[in-house]
Parts: C-alpha cells; sequence; structure tokens
C-alpha cells in the first residue's frame, strides 16, 4: 500500500515537482535563446528569413 | 519511380539473391567458426554470470529461467548482428554489397536469415546450458519451440533493419545495443512469459504471446523489405 | 525574444537581431507566458481553495504537470514521424530540422514525464518506481528517441544524416504503440497489491486545471518548435555555407597552384 504523507510534506512534494519543471523548461529555453543568437550571429542577415 | 522492391519480389530475384546472401554467410562463418568460438562462449559465459549475481542456492535461478535465456539471447544477438555486418566491411565500409548487383531487400532477408541462423543455434545451446545450469525442467515443447522460431525470427529482422542502419558508422558498436534493445523489449517479455507459460504447463496463456511475437516478426520483415533499399545506400 | 526573467532590456517587442524570434514567435511567447501565469494560479491556488485539503487533494496537482507533459511528448514524437515522411518525399532541409526539432523537445518533455511520474508515484506508493505500465513504456520511450538524437549526432554527412533518421523516426514512432501495448499487457499478469493508478478522477475546476495544462504545454511545444526549427534550420545553413567556402578555398588553392579546377569542385546548391 502507498504511504500517505501528512499534508505539510505534500506540499513540498508538488512545489519540489514543479520547480524541476520550470527549471528543465527554462533551462533548456534559455539555452535555445542563447544558441539561436550566437548561430544567428554568423549567418548574413539575409539567410533569417524570419525577422521583419 | 518504379517500386524496386515490389518488383524484385515479382521477378524473383529477392529470394534468389537472399540464398546466395545467406549461403556466402553461411560458408564464411564454417570456415572462420567467429560464432563457434566466440560468439557461443559468451552466451554460456553470461548464464554463467547470471548465477554469479543471483543466489544459486536458492530456486531464483530456476524461477527466472525465462527471463535469464531471453536475455542471454538478446546480449548475444547484439554480437551476431554486428558480426554479420562487419563480414562485409574492411575498415566500415560496405561498398562491395551496396555496388553489388543484388536485390537490397534479397540483401536484408539474406543477412536476416544467416542471423536468424545463428541465433537458432545459440538458443538451442543455451537452452541446453540453462536446463543443466539452472535445474529449470523445461515442459511444454511445442510452445518452446514455436516461441523459439518466432521470436528467432522477429529479432532476426529488426537486427538485419538496425544492423545495416549502424555498421556504417564510427560508433556502430555503441549505438546499435541503445537503438535494438528497447525495439526488442516486447520480444523479450513475450519470449519470457511464453517460456514461462510452457515451464508452468500452462500453454494456453503462452500462445498468446507467440501471437504478439509473429505479429512483430511480421512487422519488421515488411518494414526491413523497404526500408533497407535507402538505408544501404546511405551506410 | 526572452521571457522577462532572462531580458537584457530586450523590449517586449523588440526582437534581438541575431536572435530565432520574429513577430509570431514574439506574440505566441507572450501568449504562452500569460497562459503558464494563470495555469499556475489554477492549479496551485483555484482548483483547491479548501484550505481542509488532505494529501490526496494536494498531490493531484502533480498530475497537472504529468498529464501535459505526457501529451506534449506524444505530439512531439508524431510530428516527428510525421516530418520524417514527408521529408522521405519531398527531400527538403526543412522536413529534416522539423524532424530533429520535434525529437529533441520531445526528449525533454519525455523526461519530464518520468520525472513527475516517479514523483507523485513516491508519494503514493512510497518507492521511486514500481514498473507501472505507462511509465515503464514512457521510460523505454525514453531510450529509444535517446538513440534517435544519437544517431543524428553520429552522421555527418547532412543528406545521409537526414534520410537515416527520417526512417528511424518513422520506424521509432512504430514501436511506441507495440512497445506500449505489450508493457500493458505483461504488467496486467502480474500486478499484485492495488497500485494507485496514474489516472485520478477529477472534476470541476481540477479537471479544468488538468485541460488547461495540456493547453499550455501545447502552446509552449510550439513556441519551443518555433526557435528549435529555426535554430536547425540556421544551422543546416551555416553547414552548407561552410562547405561552399572549403570548396572555394579549394578552387583558389587550386588556381594558386597553376593547375585547372576538376569541374567537380563546384559550389553545390545550397539545400
Amino acid at each position: 500500500m502507498g504511504v500517505v504523507l501528512a499534508e505539510a510534506s505534500a506540499w513540498t512534494y508538488v512545489t519540489a515537482t514543479y520547480a524541476v519543471t520550470i527549471g528543465l523548461l527554462g533551462g533548456y529555453t534559455a539555452w535555445l535563446i542563447q544558441k539561436g543568437r550566437k548561430v544567428g550571429r554568423q549567418l548574413p542577415p539575409e539567410d533569417r528569413k524570419w525577422s521583419s | 519511380m518504379p517500386d524496386l522492391a515490389a518488383d524484385s519480389m515479382l521477378r524473383g530475384s529477392m529470394l534468389r539473391d537472399a540464398a546466395m546472401v545467406v549461403g556466402k554467410d553461411l560458408r564464411l562463418e564454417w570456415r572462420s567458426r567467429v560464432t563457434l568460438s566466440q560468439i557461443l562462449p559468451f552466451a554460456l559465459l553470461v548464464l554463467i554470470l547470471f548465477a554469479f549475481a543471483l543466489d544459486p542456492d536458492r530456486r531464483i535461478l530456476e524461477e527466472a529461467t525465462p527471463g535469464l535465456f531471453w536475455l542471454a539471447v538478446l546480449f548475444s544477438m547484439l554480437l551476431a548482428i554486428q558480426r554479420a555486418y562487419a563480414v562485409e566491411t574492411a575498415d566500415g565500409v560496405i561498398d562491395a554489397l551496396r555496388l553489388s548487383d543484388l536485390d537490397p531487400a534479397g540483401i536484408f532477408l539474406g543477412k536476416a536469415a544467416g542471423i536468424g541462423l545463428h541465433l537458432l543455434v545459440l538458443e538451442v545451446v543455451l537452452f541446453v546450458g540453462v536446463t543443466v545450469l539452472y535445474g529449470a525442467t523445461p515442459h511444454g515443447g511445442l510452445l518452446v519451440v514455436a516461441t523459439m522460431l518466432l521470436a528467432t525470427t522477429g529479432l532476426a529482422a529488426a537486427g538485419s533493419l538496425y544492423g545495416v542502419l549502424a555498421a556504417g558508422l564510427r560508433v556502430r558498436d555503441t549505438l546499435l545495443p541503445i537503438l535494438m534493445l528497447p525495439v526488442v523489449a516486447p520480444v523479450l517479455i513475450a519470449g519470457t512469459e511464453a517460456f514461462s507459460a510452457a515451464y508452468a504447463n500452462a500453454s494456453g496463456d503462452g500462445w498468446k504471446w507467440c501471437g504478439l511475437l509473429a505479429a512483430f516478426s511480421v512487422l519488421y520483415l515488411a518494414i526491413g523489405i523497404f526500408a533497407f533499399e535507402p538505408l544501404l545506400e546511405e551506410s | 525574444m526572452t521571457s522577462p526573467s532572462a531580458g537584457t532590456g530586450a523590449g517586449i517587442m523588440r526582437l534581438h537581431p541575431d536572435g530565432t524570434a520574429s513577430r509570431g514567435s514574439r506574440i505566441l511567447g507572450i501568449v504562452v507566458l500569460v497562459s503558464v501565469v494563470v495555469f499556475l494560479y489554477v492549479a496551485l491556488v483555484a482548483s483547491a481553495p479548501d484550505k481542509s485539503l488532505d494529501a490526496q487533494g494536494q498531490l493531484v496537482r502533480i498530475m497537472y504537470l504529468h498529464v501535459p507533459s505526457a501529451i506534449a511528448c506524444y505530439t512531439a514524437f508524431f510530428v516527428t514521424a510525421v516530418a520524417s515522411g514527408m521529408y522521405l518525399w519531398k527531400k527538403t532541409v526543412g522536413w529534416d530540422a522539423l524532424a530533429s526539432s520535434s525529437a529533441e523537445i520531445g526528449v525533454l518533455f519525455v523526461a519530464l514525464t518520468l520525472l513527475t511520474g516517479s514523483i507523485w508515484g513516491h508519494t503514493t506508493w512510497g518507492t521511486w518506481w514500481e514498473w507501472d505500465p505507462r511509465l515503464t513504456s514512457t521510460a523505454l520511450m525514453f531510450v529509444l528517441y535517446l538513440g534517435y538524437l544519437a544517431l543524428r549526432r553520429a552522421i555527418i554527412d547532412p543528406v545521409s544524416r537526414a534520410k537515416q533518421s527520417a526512417i528511424l523516426g518513422i520506424i521509432a514512432f512504430v514501436n511506441v504503440p507495440i512497445v506500449h501495448y505489450s508493457v500493458d499487457w505483461w504488467r496486467s499478469l502480474h500486478q499484485t497489491a492495488t497500485v494507485a493508478s496514474l489516472d485520478p478522477k477529477i472534476d470541476g475546476l481540477r479537471l479544468f486545471a488538468l485541460m488547461f495544462g495540456m493547453v499550455v504545454a501545447l502552446l509552449l511545444y510550439v513556441w519551443l518548435m518555433m526557435h528549435r526549427f529555426r535554430l536547425a534550420f540556421a544551422e543546416a545553413a551555416l553547414e552548407a555555407k561552410g562547405l561552399d567556402l572549403a570548396l572555394a578555398e579549394r578552387r583558389a588553392e587550386a588556381r594558386a597552384d597553376g593547375g585547372s579546377v576538376p569541374p567537380s569542385v563546384t559550389t553545390g546548391g545550397a539545400s
């Protein structure tokens, strides 16, 4: 059978999970944006067809 | 664009080329005896290592025999696949195979047949091995044989396909396992369950797992026949 | 284009000149950010304002992350499979970029699915892993697509890489239902005590939180895809340019040596 946790520690798990999720997604986003700029810097502007 | 795979199947060269390929590979094995002298001892070694890892004095080895058997088969399969394509290359390039006039689907089937035959030999020896080493008394003979044949067909087909994918790469030795093992996990599950049913004299359930193995085999044979050519071109 | 937390003076609608942002992605990004804030409020506060909640009631909040992550990863791998098929048909670099980008983001979401599922499991089962059928097949799917990414890293030639990973992208997705079915069947035979399911019965605002979470996850997937795709596309263009540059240097070398330039050394059309 499962272990039923006290309300206080349940909240700890919840916040930890949300923190991990936001951390992972935020970290990937930051890497993605930064990498995009880095590669974009090396390309002449005509190859970047999406910026307006 | 002509459907080369379908054309060759109609022309019958696919099977002829497959026979040629498997004949060549078997002749090669007969002369070099690599499977016999290296992969077979490896398979037996795995059985022994399992005994070191698990307590041989309790009944755990006997109870886990179905799973351990198929695990040993899977690990040996990786070596067999690598070997099947290593024979084609001097330094990682499968030019001869690609430039030959053979039908790619035929090459796929031939390679798969070669891998399958080697696996069957390994399985027979492993079966004797687990019976002797783990004390598992075999039951349900027909189910056991059917499971072995069907599982091996699936493993060989998937192996032939993924083998050619990895063959041309420098990292093939580390890449092939992670590509193959998730794919053949259903075969491990089904083979283990079927063997368990056979050993427990409850063959009824086991045959359903054989159905899964049959479906898996058909699927990968079909995928291989069509996908082998582009993969061979790129290897 | 950044979320304000990472902003370095870039305005709400001021796009970084070197980045992969556009008006469209900026607008979507703002929508995503707002949705995330709303979602967090609904998930963590509004969905269960009753203070006398038991532990189970609180823990379902983890589901609001787990289920949406799963939806996003399946969507991502489906897109990879379709884009792979389109690449094999059309042979343009865009489809390959789409396939690889979606696979990478898919792997991210699978990791999240496994993490959130494991944490939820720990709170209920007391252990970090219980071979629950869905989590187990998800774990296999994770390794499956790690293999896809590994294959891409192993092939240098862009066309060869695109072709082989396209075939793998389709086969991998075909494997997903096979693995699911086998693992499900397998676990259904061996389920001992009642293992609390990963599908809690919820309704009302809590169901809304779950549904809204799925919408947010998909929006986030699209936004990440826009940037990741553009990055892949830019890297492919850079690769082609690098090749052109190398070929041009080679031709210059050949001319300098006084020999004739072999006709094969021409600038290949950038894909």
